[in-house]
C-alpha cells in the first residue's frame, strides 16, 4: 500500500534574502527533507501575492508555504511585516469561504536556519498527509 | 515585447553532486519536449569554461533568446551564466535558473523522487524564462561630494577623508562650533592628553581646507535624490574667511551623505533619587569635565574630602528602557578619579561599580593606574543620595557583601551614559533611516557592514550609531569616509535592473503603492495623477505590486503572469 | 448645532430642495449631487447647478441602483472645480470615505449631507411601482418616524438594505434625521455652526426619540443579517464559493457596480488573465474538464481579497447580478469577520488607514512562528 500513499504537493514561495537561502544552506548542510515542495524564488515576503496562493489552491496543489525573514529582518525593512497582516486577511478569507486555510503556511526562516526550513517542508508534509488531498485538485467547475 | 521564446536548456552534473541523484538525461530528454524549448543539453560541469561555451555556441548557431539552466542556487551562478548568455548573444535577463542541487539532489535521496522534482524544476523555469524580458544594465552617474551632518570629531575626521580625496565636503553642523562633546572635555584617556592640544588644531584643519565648508547654527532641511545624486537643502550660516555668514537656505548637490551626529548625555533628572539638580554636590561627568579643566573642584568654597563616583547612570538599566552599556563611562570614572587624586592627593576617592569594563586597548591598565593612584573601587548598586548637613549620603546596596552601606560625601560624579540624541528621529525621516532598539542609528549590518546604512549611499560615523570613545569614532569615521568615497571615486553606481514600472493606462492613482513602498521609489505624478517610479530608487521588493489590485504597477523580472506561470505548471 | 428645516404644507420633499436650493443661492456651493428625476420619470443622480432646476430633485426617492460615490469620485477628485455638496446615502457616505482614502474623491469643498434612510428599492421594483401608482413615500416617512419601516405592501426593499445594520446617517458634515422624527415641525439637521449661520439657521432641538427609533431599526435589520448570514455561511461551508458562485457567467457586473472597485481595468480583464489556447487544453487534461470562462472563483476571491475589508455593504452588487447571485451577502458576511481582525470599520473615518498598507512591528507576534 505504501507505493499509493498521498503525496501532497506544496507550492513555497520564499523570499530571497532569508528564506531562499535557508533553503540553500539546507542543501549545503545535506539536510534531508521530503521531496514535496516546490520552491518559487521572489525577493521578499511582501511580494507574495494572494493572487498567487489562491491560483495555487484552486489549481489544486494540496499546501502554499510562505517563507520569509523574521520580524525585524526583512531585506527591505518591513516587507515582512507587510506580509504577515497580508496572509492574515487572506486565509480569514479563505476560512469564510469554506475553503481550508490551514493548507497555507506562513513560515519566517532566516538564511542559517537550513534546519528550521527542512524541519518546516517535513511538518507540513505530515501534515497534508493526516489531513487528505486538495479537493480542489479533482474539482473542475471552479 | 518578448519575441518568441527559443529556449535553451542546460542540465548540470555538478560532477557527481547531482547526477548521483537525478537522472539528468531523463531530465534532459524531458525538457527538450517543452514548450519553446529549442534544444536541451546535459553537462558534467556547465560552468567549468566549456560548460560555459556550450551555451555561447548554441545561442549564436540556434539563435537562442532564452537560457535555462539546471543546476545549483542562482545565489551561487546567477552571475556566471548571465554573462554566458549575453556573451551568446543571450540578453543576460533572458536567463533563469532551475536550483536542482541545494533544493534537490543535496537534501533528497530517492532518484525517482529528485528526478521527478528536477523535472518539475525546470519546467517552472522555462515557464517564466519563456515570459521574460530584456532588460539592460543600469548605471547611473554620481555627483561628487559628500555632505556630512555633524561637527563633532567624528563628522570632522570624515570630511577631512572626503576632502583629503579630492572631493568637495559640506559640515552641517547644529550648533555654533565645532568638535561636539569633545569640545567640552579636559583631558582624554587613555593618555590624559588635554583636549586643548589637539582638538582646536583638528578643527582649524576643517576650517583651512579648501574643499571643506562649513555651516553652523545649520540643520538639514530636507533630502532629495538617492546614492549618487542626492540634493540636501540645509538652513544655517555659511563660514567663510570673513566669519559666520547670514541665515540662510543652501541647496547642496553630492553623491554621498555621512551622518555623524553624536549622543547625549543621559539626563539625571530622569533618576530622582539621586538628587541631580536638587543638590549641588551631585554633578555629572559631563560637568567634571569642566570643573576639571578649571581646575575648581570645590562645594561650597570649600575643597571635597570624599569624592564619589557612580557608574552606569542611565545605563544598562532596563527600566529605563536603556538595557545597553555605554562603553565609555568606565574609562572616564577611571580617568576622572585619576585626576581628582592628583589634583588634590588628600582627597579620598570611591568609584561605585556594577562591573568594570575597561576594555580596549590600554583600558586595564588605566583602570589599573587609577587604582594604584588610591582611587577605591568597590561594588555596589547606589539605590539613593540624600543630604545631611552640607553634604550627602550615598546609599549602596554592596552586592558582595549583601548588605547596605551608606557613605558620606562631598562631591558625587554621575557617570551618565550615552543616548541617542532627541532629534535623531527628525535625521532618521529625513534619511528614511532605521532605528534599532536602542534609539541609535541601524547599521545595515550588524557584523558585515558597520557603516552602511539601509539606504545606499548614506552613511554611519561615531556615536550616532552607538556609544563610542574618540579611537573608535575616528575608526568608524574614516571607515564611513572611505565607503562614501567608492561611489565617488567610481563616479557611477549600478542600479538593478528588475524594478517596478508603472503603466499609466492601469493606473487609477490610489497612492497605495507610494504608500508602502519604503524607499519613496513612486510618486504620484501630480499632473496626470498617476504613479511614476523612480528607477534608481526602486529596490525591487515587490510592495507595490502586491499592494496595486489592477496590477498596474509590476517589478519586471517577477511580473504577475511569470510567477503564475511558474504556480501552474508546479501544480500540474 | 441643531435645528431643524422648515416643512410647509407637509412637503417634506420641497423642504429639502428648498435646503438644497438655499445652498446654491447662498452661495455656500455652486452645485449639488443629488438624485433627480428625468423628464421620462427615472431617478439618476445629477449635478445640478441651477438652483430652478432643483424642482426635479428628489432626494428621498426610495431606490438604488448606483452607489452615489462612485459619481461624486470623478466630480471631486482634481482641482480646479467649485465647491459641491452631495446628498447621499449612509452606505454611499461610508464608500465615498473610502474611496478618499483610495484617492478616488475627495473631501476638499465638498459638503456631505447625508440622509437617514428608511430602506430603498431595486431599479427593476421601482419601475414597477411607478408604472402601477407610485410610490408611497408617507408611509415610508412615517415607518421612519415611528421605528416600523415596512416596505410597500407587495414589494421588498433590497437585500442590503433588509439587512442594513448602519441606515442612520453617521459622520457628514450636514446630517438629516429622518428617524423619530416629527417632520411636520420643520426636518432635524445637525450641521456646523458656521453653515447654519450662513443659511440663517437659528437651533432647535431635535426630537428626542431619534436614538430609540434608530435602535429599533437596527436591532430588527441586525436580526435579518445574522439570520442570513448564517444562511449564507452554511453554503459558503457546504457548497464551498466555487458553489456559490456556480451560476455566475462572469459578466462582472457585480464589480463594475461595487463602488470599492476603483481599478481602471479590472485585473480580471487584463491580459494576465488571457490565456494561451493551449493552456486551457492542458487544464482540461490535468482536471478532465475545465469550467469556463475560466478563474471564475479566482475572480471572486481575488475580488474579496483586493475590496472586502472596505466592503460597506451598499449591496449594489447583487441588485446588478444578472444570475441573481448573494454577491453583497457573501461579501458583507466575508467582510465581517476580516474587518473584526483588524479592528477596521470601512467608511468610519477617513484618518482611519487602510489596513493593508500599515502594519506594526509588535503585532501578531506569534504568526510565523510554530502553530
Ligand atoms: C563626560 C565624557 C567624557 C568623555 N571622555 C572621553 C575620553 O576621555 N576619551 C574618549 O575617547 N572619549 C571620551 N568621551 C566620548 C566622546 O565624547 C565621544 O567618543 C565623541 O564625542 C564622539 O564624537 P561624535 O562626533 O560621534 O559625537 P558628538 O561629539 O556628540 O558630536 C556630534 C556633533 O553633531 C552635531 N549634531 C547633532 N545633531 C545634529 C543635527 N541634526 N544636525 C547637525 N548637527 C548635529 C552636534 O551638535 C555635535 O557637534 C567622553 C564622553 C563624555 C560624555
Ligand atoms: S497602487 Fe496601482 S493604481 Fe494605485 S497608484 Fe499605484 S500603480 Fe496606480
Ligand atoms: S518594488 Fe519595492 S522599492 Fe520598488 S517601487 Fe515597488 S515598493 Fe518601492
Ligand atoms: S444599505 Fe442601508 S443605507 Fe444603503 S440604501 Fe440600504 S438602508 Fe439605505
Ligand atoms: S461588494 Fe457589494 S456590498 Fe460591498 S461595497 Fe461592493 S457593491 Fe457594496
Ligand atoms: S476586483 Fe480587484 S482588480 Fe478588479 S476592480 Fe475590484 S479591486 Fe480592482
Ligand atoms: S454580477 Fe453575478 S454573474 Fe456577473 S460576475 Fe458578478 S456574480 Fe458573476
Ligand atoms: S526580504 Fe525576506 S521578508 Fe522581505
Amino acid at each position: 500500500m505504501e507505493t499509493t500513499e498521498f503525496e501532497p504537493k506544496i507550492v513555497a514561495f520564499l523570499c530571497n534574502w532569508c528564506t531562499y537561502t535557508g533553503a540553500d544552506l539546507a542543501g549545503t548542510s545535506r539536510i534531508q527533507y521530503p521531496p514535496n515542495v516546490r520552491i518559487i524564488r521572489l525577493m521578499c515576503s511582501g511580494s507574495v501575492d494572494p493572487t498567487y496562493v489562491l491560483k495555487a489552491l484552486l489549481d489544486g496543489a494540496d499546501g502554499v508555504l510562505i517563507g520569509g525573514c523574521h520580524p525585524g529582518d526583512c531585506h527591505y525593512q518591513s516587507g515582512n511585516y507587510k506580509a504577515r497582516r497580508r496572509i492574515i486577511a487572506l486565509k480569514e478569507i479563505l476560512k469564510q469561504a469554506g475553503m481550508e486555510e490551514d493548507r497555507v503556511w506562513l513560515r519566517w526562516i532566516s538564511a542559517s536556519e537550513g534546519q528550521r526550513f527542512a524541519d518546516t517542508v517535513r511538518k507540513m508534509t505530515e501534515f497534508l498527509k493526516e489531513k487528505g488531498p486538495n479537493p480542489m485538485k479533482r474539482e473542475w467547475a471552479v | 515585447m518578448a519575441s518568441r521564446p527559443r529556449i535553451g536548456v542546460y542540465i548540470c552534473h555538478c560532477g557527481t553532486n547531482i547526477a548521483a541523484t537525478v537522472d539528468v538525461e531523463a531530465v534532459t530528454e524531458f525538457a527538450k519536449n517543452l514548450p519553446g524549448v529549442v534544444i536541451a543539453r546535459h553537462y558534467t560541469y556547465m560552468c567549468s569554461e566549456p560548460g560555459q561555451a556550450l551555451i555561447k555556441e548554441d545561442a549564436r548557431k540556434l539563435g537562442l533568446n532564452r537560457v535555462v539552466v539546471a543546476s545549483c542556487s542562482p545565489r551561487m551562478h546567477e552571475p556566471t551564466f548571465r554573462a554566458a548568455s549575453q556573451e551568446g548573444g543571450v540578453n543576460p535577463y533572458q536567463f533563469e535558473m532551475a536550483n536542482i542541487r541545494e533544493q534537490c539532489s543535496w537534501v533528497h535521496h530517492d532518484r525517482d523522487e529528485a528526478t521527478a522534482k528536477a523535472k518539475a524544476l525546470v519546467v517552472a523555469a522555462v515557464a517564466k524564462a519563456a515570459r521574460l524580458e530584456p532588460l539592460e544594465d543600469r548605471e547611473v552617474g554620481v555627483t561628487p561630494g559628500a555632505v556630512v551632518i555633524g561637527g563633532g570629531v567624528a563628522g570632522m575626521v570624515a570630511a577631512l577623508d572626503v576632502a583629503e580625496a579630492g572631493f568637495p565636503a559640506y559640515i552641517v553642523e547644529k550648533s555654533d562650533h565645532l568638535g561636539g562633546h569633545v569640545a567640552d572635555l579636559n583631558r582624554t584617556f587613555p593618555d590624559l592628553e588635554p583636549v586643548a592640544e589637539w582638538l582646536p588644531g583638528l578643527i582649524e584643519r576643517v576650517q583651512s581646507h579648501p574643499n571643506i565648508t562649513v555651516f553652523l547654527n545649520a540643520q538639514v532641511a530636507r533630502v532629495e535624490g538617492y546614492v549618487g545624486n542626492f540634493e540636501v537643502t540645509v538652513s544655517g550660516s555659511k563660514v567663510s574667511g570673513s566669519g559666520l555668514g547670514e541665515p540662510g537656505t543652501h541647496s547642496l548637490q553630492v553623491g554621498a551623505i555621512i551622518v555623524a551626529t553624536g549622543y547625549k548625555v543621559f539626563d539625571p533628572h530622569r533618576k530622582p533619587e539621586f538628587g541631580y539638580g536638587l543638590y549641588p554636590q551631585v554633578i555629572t561627568t559631563l560637568e567634571m569635565e569642566r570643573r576639571l579643566a578649571e581646575g575648581d573642584l570645590a562645594v561650597d568654597g570649600k575643597e571635597p574630602e570624599h569624592v564619589v563616583f557612580i557608574k552606569c547612570v542611565g545605563s544598562r538599566d532596563k527600566q529605563l528602557g536603556n538595557p545597553y552599556c555605554s562603553r565609555v563611562c568606565c574609562m572616564i570614572s577611571a580617568k576622572q578619579a585619576q585626576l581628582v587624586r592628583q589634583a588634590l592627593p588628600d582627597t579620598r576617592v570611591t568609584v561605585f561599580y556594577i562591573d568594570v569594563r575597561t576594555f580596549g586597548k590600554r583600558g586595564e591598565e588605566f583602570y589599573d593606574e587609577a587604582r594604584r593612584s588610591g582611587v577605591r573601587y568597590r561594588r555596589g548598586n547606589v539605590s539613593e543620595i540624600y543630604r545631611r548637613g552640607d553634604r550627602v549620603v550615598v546609599r549602596v546596596e554592596d552586592t558582595f557583601l549583601r548588605r547596605t552601606l551608606e557613605v558620606e560625601a562631598d562631591l558625587v560624579v554621575l557617570a551618565v551614559g550615552m543616548e541617542a540624541r532627541q532629534d535623531t528621529d527628525e535625521i532618521a525621516t529625513l534619511l528614511k533611516l532605521p532605528r534599532s532598539a536602542d534609539g541609535f542609528f541601524l547599521e545595515a549590518h550588524p557584523k558585515l557592514r558597520p557603516v552602511d546604512t539601509a539606504m545606499d549611499g548614506v552613511f554611519l560615523a561615531g556615536c550616532c550609531q552607538g556609544p563610542k570613545d574618540i579611537p573608535d569614532t575616528i575608526a568608524q569615521a574614516r571607515a564611513a569616509a572611505a565607503s562614501a568615497l567608492i561611489p565617488l571615486l567610481r563616479g557611477t553606481v549600478p542600479v538593478i535592473s528588475e524594478t517596478a514600472v508603472v503603466d499609466p493606462e492601469l493606473c487609477a492613482g490610489c497612492g497605495m503603492c507610494v504608500e508602502v513602498c519604503p524607499f519613496g521609489a513612486p510618486a504620484l505624478d501630480p499632473l496626470w495623477g498617476v504613479s511614476r517610479v523612480n528607477a534608481v530608487l526602486c529596490k525591487g521588493c515587490g510592495a507595490c505590486a502586491v499592494t496595486c489590485p489592477s496590477k498596474a504597477i509590476q517589478v519586471r523580472h517577477f511580473r504577475p503572469d511569470q510567477i503564475l506561470a511558474q504556480v501552474d505548471v508546479l501544480v500540474e | 448645532m441643531q435645528a431643524r428645516i422648515p416643512v410647509e404644507g407637509g412637503d417634506v420633499v420641497a423642504a429639502l430642495r428648498g435646503f438644497l436650493r438655499d445652498l446654491l443661492e447662498k452661495e455656500v456651493v455652486e452645485a449639488v449631487v443629488v438624485p433627480m428625476v428625468t423628464p421620462s420619470g427615472a431617478v439618476t443622480p445629477a449635478l445640478v447647478a441651477d438652483p430652478a432646476l432643483l424642482d426635479a430633485a428628489d432626494p428621498l426617492t426610495p431606490v438604488m441602483g448606483l452607489n452615489a460615490a462612485r459619481v461624486v469620485g470623478p466630480v471631486t477628485i482634481r482641482e480646479p472645480r467649485g465647491k459641491i455638496a452631495a446628498v447621499l446615502r449612509p452606505c454611499e457616505y461610508r464608500a465615498l470615505i473610502e474611496l478618499v482614502k483610495l484617492q478616488q474623491a475627495s473631501l476638499d469643498d465638498l459638503v456631505t449631507v447625508v440622509v437617514d434612510c428608511p430602506g430603498t428599492y431595486t431599479v427593476p421594483d421601482y419601475e414597477t411601482m411607478r408604472a402601477n401608482g407610485g410610490v408611497d413615500r408617507e408611509a415610508l416617512l412615517a415607518g421612519a418616524r415611528t421605528g416600523e419601516v415596512a416596505p410597500q405592501e407587495g414589494y421588498a426593499f433590497r437585500d442590503a438594505c433588509q439587512m442594513c445594520e448602519r441606515p442612520h446617517a453617521e459622520g457628514g458634515d450636514v446630517q438629516v434625521w429622518l428617524f423619530g422624527a416629527d417632520l411636520s415641525a420643520g426636518i432635524p439637521v445637525s450641521l456646523p455652526d458656521d453653515l447654519a449661520e450662513q443659511l440663517g439657521f437659528s437651533p432647535a432641538e431635535a426630537d428626542g426619540r431619534r436614538a430609540e427609533v434608530v435602535e429599533k431599526v437596527v436591532s430588527a435589520r441586525t436580526q435579518v443579517r445574522d439570520e442570513r448570514f448564517a444562511e449564507i455561511r452554511q453554503r459558503l461551508e457546504e457548497e464551498g464559493i466555487e458553489g456559490v458562485f456556480a451560476a455566475c457567467i462572469r459578466c462582472h457586473n457585480c464589480m463594475t457596480n461595487c463602488p470599492i472597485c476603483y481599478c481602471k481595468t479590472c485585473l480580471f480583464k487584463s491580459p494576465i488573465f488571457e490565456h494561451e489556447p493551449i493552456q486551457y487544453m492542458n487544464w482540461a487534461r490535468r482536471k478532465g474538464a475545465f469550467r469556463l470562462p475560466a478563474d471564475t472563483t479566482l475572480f471572486h476571491l481575488t475580488r474579496l481579497n483586493h475590496m472586502v475589508l472596505s466592503c460597506i455593504g451598499c449591496g449594489v452588487c447583487t441588485d446588478a447580478c444578472p444570475a441573481d447571485l448573494p454577491v453583497g451577502r457573501v461579501f458583507r458576511a466575508v467582510g465581517q469577520e476580516v474587518q473584526a481582525v483588524f479592528d477596521y470599520v470601512p467608511g468610519r473615518d477617513v484618518e482611519e488607514p487602510l489596513p493593508l498598507v500599515t502594519f506594526k512591528e509588535d503585532e501578531w507576534t506569534e504568526v510565523g512562528e510554530e502553530e
